[in-house]
């Protein structure tokens, strides 16, 4: 158990120095120089060399690497070469958005996803579990910002039910907020919800076919108390592998998403920053993310061992 | 119905009554006869073999008792369990009998039970199932019914998952969620197939002693009549989804009947033996959709005579004695070799030629 935690701490801590590496490398790997984007397009190069020694991008590689690491750990991420506004103030102000939009678009994906998931392994093969499967593959191949502006013209626009853009938390105004998030919530959670469906489906299925529901239907437990506990509990392994991949998938749906509903989260931020090559911006905003995703992965594996009593600890 | 003639069985006594079973299910090719008019009976208070080859209709006939067949199933027949016939019964009432009138437990002790619930969830839960009991109560009985199967420890083992027991234990947690509803009949497919001969002759002591103290009648499936003999009473052989004798264990051993029983006894190591398949019958068992006419052992058989090519009911032999069927045509001429011979079991190294003896 000890073991296996320490194992799986190691594995996670080789994963963030990779993708510290990987995000410092940003900088060479995309195209332009950030020592241009910070002189102008008409300086000489007098004035870009200056720039790059003041911004130490002449220093060793090693050096700059290190210099990266020594501010991420302490909590800076650098400034934005525009507004010389820190990148941590600039994650601070749009991550709590983004998030609130993940986890609403997360509780729509399992909210529905599970549930159709069951209803169509219980009537496995007739129409209702036709539709429901239907359902789930356009929901895996519909993009999320289309299915976005589809629901911004019906619902925002066509009926004016909704608000189209902006965006209220529903920490400051429950019913304002609701409003605004379950547009983007839906277009967000589409994907997962279809991928949580039939993931739900098909490990339900396999699980209704299991030797110990026979044995249980041997000994008269009501069907009712073998679907939705053990049959469940069971199908829930594979359907919470499922969930983890999505929460990664829904980072990168609300990103895009938010751009359609006029929010201005981590995604809009770190578009401009991307067209702007404003590193530092890019570079913050990813590091965070993957953080994020790490994190995610991580109580997943919690998770895992909650459900799995085979699985040796975390 | 004139094959029933010799059941001296009265309606009081008589626990499960299975009466001309017939099983047709559905496959890709079509409809397919499993059973054919399966009859037999199981009294209260004892035990019954029910021995053939695999294929020939065993867990069938037990799924079939318990309403558990696969998805379009057909059946006809009657099933009765107490005098009530069960392919009458609501979903609802079958659920209700299942666990506490009809129990039945499983060959494969890995996969049988839930892996992510404990044991003691998985008993407390059947019990629950049937009676209005306390979390705390559930809890205790479950303890005792670990204890009554011989589990060590079983207030600890009641928290353990399936994985963390062996395979005799989980066998034997099997075997306490089964009885805990307290069911007049347990059917016990293969128990211990899967499990080495030391814990199959523990599992089978037990089946024995909980059936004697409880008076649960049982059902003992197995392609074993070694396994049969140590704990039944009486034995139906089925062959190819058919009953091809019924009589009591003794009577079996000492003077099969059926040339497939015969070849049967002869074909399986004896428990406690180390000598293996002395005489294997030659030939398979037919698939349920190529059946020759007739006798349907007749490809396998060394006795086979024209006349068997003709369709045989089950029926009585043998004058005084226990009741005996079988249905071969030549039953009354053959005789044929047993295991047993005044008692005494034949040894197998002299085991009379069975093969190759016909007429
Ligand atoms: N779901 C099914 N659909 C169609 N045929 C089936 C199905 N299940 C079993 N059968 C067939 O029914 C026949 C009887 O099977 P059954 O499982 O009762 O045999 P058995 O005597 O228990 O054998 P074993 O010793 O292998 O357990 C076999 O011919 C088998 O192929
Ligand atoms: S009826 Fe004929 S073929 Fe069938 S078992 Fe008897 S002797 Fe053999
Ligand atoms: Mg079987």
């Amino acid at each position: 158990m000890v073991t296996a935690l320490r194992r799986k701490l190691v594995s996670v801590l080789l994963t963030l120095l990779f993708a510290s590496v990987m995000v410092f490398a940003i900088t060479y790997l995309v195209p332009g120089d950030p020592a241009v984007v910070v002189a102008g397009e008409q300086a000489t190069p007098e004035q870009i060399a200056l720039v790059r020694s003041e911004l130490g991008l002449d220093d060793p590689i090693v050096e700059q690497y290190g210099r990266f690491m020594w501010g991420v750990l302490h909590g800076d991420l650098g400034t934005s070469l525009f507004t010389r506004e820190p990148v941590v103030d600039i994650v601070a102000r749009t991550l709590p958005r983004t998030m609130e939009l993940v986890v609403a678009g997360l509780v729509v994906a399992i909210a529905a996803g599970i549930p159709l998931g069951i209803a169509a392994a219980m009537r496995a093969r007739t129409a209702a579990d036709g539709v429901i499967r239907a359902v789930s593959t356009a929901g895996l191949a519909i993009p999320n910002f289309w299915f976005g502006l589809i629901l911004v013209s019906i619902f925002a626009l066509d009926w004016a039910v909704l608000p189209a853009t902006g965006f209220v938390s529903v920490f400051d105004d429950p019913v304002e907020g609701l409003a605004h998030q379950v547009l983007p919530a839906l277009a967000i959670g589409l994907t997962a919800m279809a991928a949580i469906a039939r993931q739900t489906r098909s490990a339900m299925i396999e699980v209704l076919s299991a030797d110990f529901v026979r044995t249980q239907r041997a000994m008269g437990v009501p069907a009712r108390a073998i679907v939705w506990q053990h049959a469940l509990k069971n199908a829930s392994i594979p359907v919470v592998t499922i969930i983890g991949l999505d929460i990664s998938r829904l980072i990168g749906g609300a990103v895009v998403v938010e751009t359609v509903f006029g929010i201005s989260g981590l995604g809009g931020a770190l578009v401009s920053a991307t067209t702007q090559r404003d590193f530092p911006v890019v570079q913050g905003v990813i590091l965070v993310v993957v953080f994020l995703v790490v994190i995610v992965n991580l109580l997943i594996d919690v998770l895992y061992t909650w459900l799995d009593p085979r699985i040796q600890g975390v | 119905m004139s094959e029933l003639a010799s059941e001296s069985s009265t309606p009081s006594e008589t626990l499960l009554d299975v009466r001309n079973l017939s099983l047709y299910l559905d496959t890709p090719d079509g409809e397919v006869q499993i059973l054919d008019d399966v009859s037999f009976t199981v009294e209260r208070s004892t035990t019954v073999g029910m021995i053939g080859e695999s294929g020939s209709g065993k867990s069938m006939t037990a799924l079939a008792v318990l309403g558990l067949l696969p998805p379009r199933a057909r059946v006809t027949g009657e099933i009765r369990f107490r005098g009530t016939d069960l392919l009458a019964m609501s979903r609802a009432e079958l659920a209700r009998l299942r666990g506490t009138g009809i129990s039945m437990i499983f060959q494969e002790p890995m996969t049988a039970l839930d892996p992510v619930f404990t044991i003691g969830q998985q008993i407390s839960q059947v019990l629950r199932s049937h009676r209005r009991v306390s979390r705390r109560e559930a809890r205790e009985k479950t303890i005792e019914m670990l204890d009554a199967v011989g589990i060590p420890d079983p207030a600890r083992r009641c928290g353990e998952y399936p994985h963390q027991l062996s395979g005799g234990m989980r066998q034997r947690a099997m075997i306490a969620m089964a009885l805990i509803g307290e069911p007049e009949l347990l059917i016990a497919d293969e128990p211990t197939t899967a499990v080495d001969i030391t814990i199959q002759a523990q599992l089978l002591d037990l089946l024995e002693t909980l059936g004697r103290e409880r008076g649960t009648s049982i059902m003992l499936i197995s392609h074993d009549i070694g396994v049969v003999a140590e704990l039944c009473r009486r034995v139906v052989v089925l062959y190819a989804g058919q009953v091809v004798e019924a009589t009591t264990t003794d009577a079996l051993l000492e003077r099969p009947g059926h040339p497939y029983t015969s070849g049967l006894m002869w074909a399986v190591p004896r428990l406690g033996t180390r000598r293996q398949r002395l005489h294997a019958i030659r030939g398979r068992v037919p698939q349920p959709d190529q059946l020759p006419t007739g006798c349907r052992f007749r490809p396998r058989c060394d006795f086979a005579v024209p006349g068997c090519a003709q369709p045989i009911a089950l029926a009585a032999v043998g004058g005084e004695g226990p009741e005996h069927d079988v249905r071969c045509r030549r039953a009354d001429e053959l005789d044929l070799p047993g295991l047993v011979h005044d008692g005494a079991e034949a040894d197998a190294e002299n085991a009379p030629a069975v093969q190759g003896s016909g007429p």
